[in-house]
C-alpha cells in the first residue's frame, strides 16, 4: 500500500493510504485519510477487512497506532468501514463518529463497540483532534441517507467519501486529478448511479461553496486540488444524478 | 503550507510494505466454514432421526393395540411391545441430546469463523510488518486473537468427542433392532394370529433400522470430518 503526506502546518499533518497492490481486482481501490495532530489521530474511512492487513501496517509506520483515538465512518458501506472491530481490538478506547440514522445497523459490526459510538446529528457537529477542531459536514444522500463529510479549516481540506469518488483503470494512476477533462469519464457514471438526489447535491453544493477549499479528497479515486476544486463544483452541480439506470 | 502534495509532486511512495499470504487467511475461513457446514448437517441429520423415531414410537403402539387383541396367547407380543417401547425412548433421548450438541457445536463454530477471520486479518498485517512503535501493542492483539482461538478449538474438540460417543451409542442401539424382528417373526409362526400386521411390523421396524443405520453412518463420516478440520484448525494455530 502506498501513502502520501498531502499537507501539514505545525502538528498538523493529513496523510493518504491507497492504490493496495495486494488487494484482489475484485475489491474497489480506497483512499484512506489519516489526520495527525500532537499526540492523537483520526482514520477517516478505515475501509474494509480486505485491506486492512495493508492499512494498519502502512498506518503503524508513521504513528503508534494507539494514537488513533478518532474514526469517521461518512456512510455505511462495507468498503467504508467493515475492518472497523479489527481496529477497535486495537484502539479499544476510540471514538467512532458516525450518522445516528446508522447506529443501529452499524451495530451489527459487534455491539461490544457501540458504546464508543459518537453518533452525529444530521446537522453536523465539531470534532476534536489533539488540539485541532474539524468539522463534519452533512453529506446526505450523497450518497447514503445518513452521511459526513470532514472539513479542516486549517489545511483547507474537504474528505467528500463517495463525492468526487472514480473509478480508475488498473495501473499506476496518480494521486491528484492531472487533467479534469480526462477525469470526468472515469467519475461520470459513478455519479450518476450512486448519487440520487439533485436536491440533496444542491443542498450540500451551497454549504461547501462558502468553504474555503484547497483540496477534495474522495474516498475512491483522483484527488481535486487547486482549480480543479471549483471545476469539480461546477461540473457536478450540472449533473443530471439518480439517472445511470437503463 | 502544504507537503509533497504539490503538482509538482503527484506521487505516491512506496514505504515497501511486504505482500502479505492471504491464502493463510483464506484458508483458516474455508476451513471453518467446512466445520460449520458440517455442524449443521449433522444437527438436520439427528433432527431427522427424531420424525423417523416417531414412526418407530407408532410401531411400538400399533404392536401394543395386537397385543390387547391377542389375549392370553399374546404373551410374546407383550415382550416385542417392551422392547419395541425401550428402543423407541433410548433413540429419542439420544437423538435430542445429539441434536443439541449438533446445534451448540454450530453456534461454537460461527464464533470460530469470527476468530478465525480476525485472526488472518491480524497476522495479514503483522506479516505485512509493523511499525517499531506499535509492534508491542499489535502483537499483543494479535496474541490475544490467537488464544482465544485457540481455547475456542479446544472446546470444539470436546463437543466433537461429545458427539462422536452419541452417535456410537446410537449405532449401539441399532444393533438391537434386528433381534426384535426375528423376534416378531418367530412369534407370528408360533401365534398365528393378526398375521400380516405383524408382518407390516416387522417390516416397518426393518426399514426403520436400515434408515438408522444409514444416517448414524453419515453423522460418523459428518463427525470425521469435522474432526479433520479441526484437526487441520489447530494445526494451523500452532
Amino acid at each position: 500500500m502506498k501513502i502520501h503526506k498531502l499537507a501539514e502546518a505545525d502538528d498538523l499533518a493529513w496523510y493518504v493510504l491507497g492504490r493496495d497492490p495486494a488487494k484482489s481486482e475484485s475489491v474497489i481501490d480506497t483512499n484512506e485519510y489519516l489526520i495527525h495532530s500532537g499526540d492523537e489521530a483520526i482514520l477517516l474511512d478505515p475501509g474494509g477487512t480486505e485491506v486492512f492487513p495493508h492499512v494498519v501496517s502502512t498506518l503503524s509506520r508513521i504513528l503508534p497506532i494507539d494514537q488513533v483515538r478518532h474514526f469517521l465512518c461518512s456512510h455505511q458501506d462495507p468498503d467504508v468501514f467493515s475492518s472497523l472491530p479489527l481496529w477497535m481490538g486495537l484502539c479499544p478506547k476510540a471514538t467512532i463518529y458516525l450518522s445516528w440514522v446508522w447506529a443501529g445497523f452499524v451495530a451489527h459490526y459487534g455491539h461490544e463497540y457501540v458504546d464508543r459510538f459518537e453518533t452525529v446529528p444530521d446537522e453536523g457537529m465539531r470534532v476534536h483532534v489533539g488540539r485541532r477542531e474539524f468539522h463534519l459536514v452533512p453529506a446526505h444522500y450523497l450518497h447514503s441517507s445518513g452521511n459526513f463529510h470532514l472539513y479542516d479549516p486549517v489545511l483547507k481540506i474537504l474528505f467528500s467519501g463517495d463525492v468526487g469518488a472514480a473509478l480508475l483503470p488498473p495501473g499506476d494512476q496518480p494521486l491528484f486529478v492531472e487533467d479534469f477533462a480526462a477525469h470526468v469519464p472515469l467519475m461520470e457514471g459513478f455519479h450518476r448511479r450512486w448519487m440520487p438526489s439533485e436536491r440533496a447535491r444542491d443542498h450540500w453544493l451551497a454549504r461547501v461553496r462558502q468553504l474555503e477549499i484547497r483540496m477534495i479528497c474522495p474516498q475512491h479515486g483522483s484527488i481535486f486540488q487547486g482549480e480543479d476544486v471549483p471545476r469539480f463544483l461546477d461540473w457536478f452541480g450540472k449533473l443530471e444524478l439518480g439517472s445511470a439506470t437503463a | 503550507m502544504l507537503g509533497r502534495g504539490g503538482l509538482a509532486c503527484n506521487k505516491w511512495y512506496d514505504p515497501g510494505v511486504p505482500l502479505p499470504v492471504t491464502t493463510s487467511r483464506v484458508r483458516s475461513a474455508q476451513l471453518t466454514t467446512d466445520l460449520y457446514r458440517a455442524c449443521m448437517t449433522l444437527a438436520v441429520e439427528a433432527r431427522a432421526l427424531l420424525v423417523e423415531n416417531e414412526g418407530l414410537k407408532r410401531l411400538g403402539l400399533n404392536a401394543e393395540v395386537l397385543a390387547a387383541h391377542t389375549g392370553a396367547e399374546g404373551g410374546g407380543l407383550e415382550v416385542i411391545v417392551a422392547e419395541i417401547g425401550r428402543l423407541s425412548r433410548a433413540i429419542g433421548v439420544l437423538v435430542a441430546e445429539l441434536g443439541q450438541a449438533a446445534e451448540d457445536l454450530s453456534d461454537e463454530s460461527i464464533r470460530l469463523l469470527h476468530l478465525a477471520h480476525q485472526h488472518g486479518s491480524y497476522a495479514g498485517g503483522w506479516k505485512a510488518g509493523i511499525g517499531d512503535l506499535s509492534v508491542a501493542t499489535y502483537r499483543a492483539r494479535l496474541d490475544h486473537v490467537g488464544q482465544e482461538r485457540s481455547s475456542r478449538l479446544a472446546r470444539l474438540d470436546s463437543r466433537l468427542h461429545t458427539i462422536g460417543g452419541l452417535v456410537e451409542d446410537l449405532r449401539r442401539i441399532a444393533l438391537s433392532i434386528p433381534p426384535v424382528t426375528t423376534m416378531i417373526r418367530i412369534v407370528t409362526a408360533e401365534v398365528r394370529l393378526h398375521t400380516e400386521a405383524l408382518l407390516a411390523t416387522a417390516d416397518g421396524l426393518r426399514t426403520f433400522h436400515g434408515h438408522l443405520e444409514e444416517k448414524v453412518e453419515r453423522m460418523g463420516l459428518v463427525r470425521c470430518s469435522g474432526a479433520t478440520v479441526l484437526r487441520e484448525l489447530g494445526e494451523r494455530d500452532a
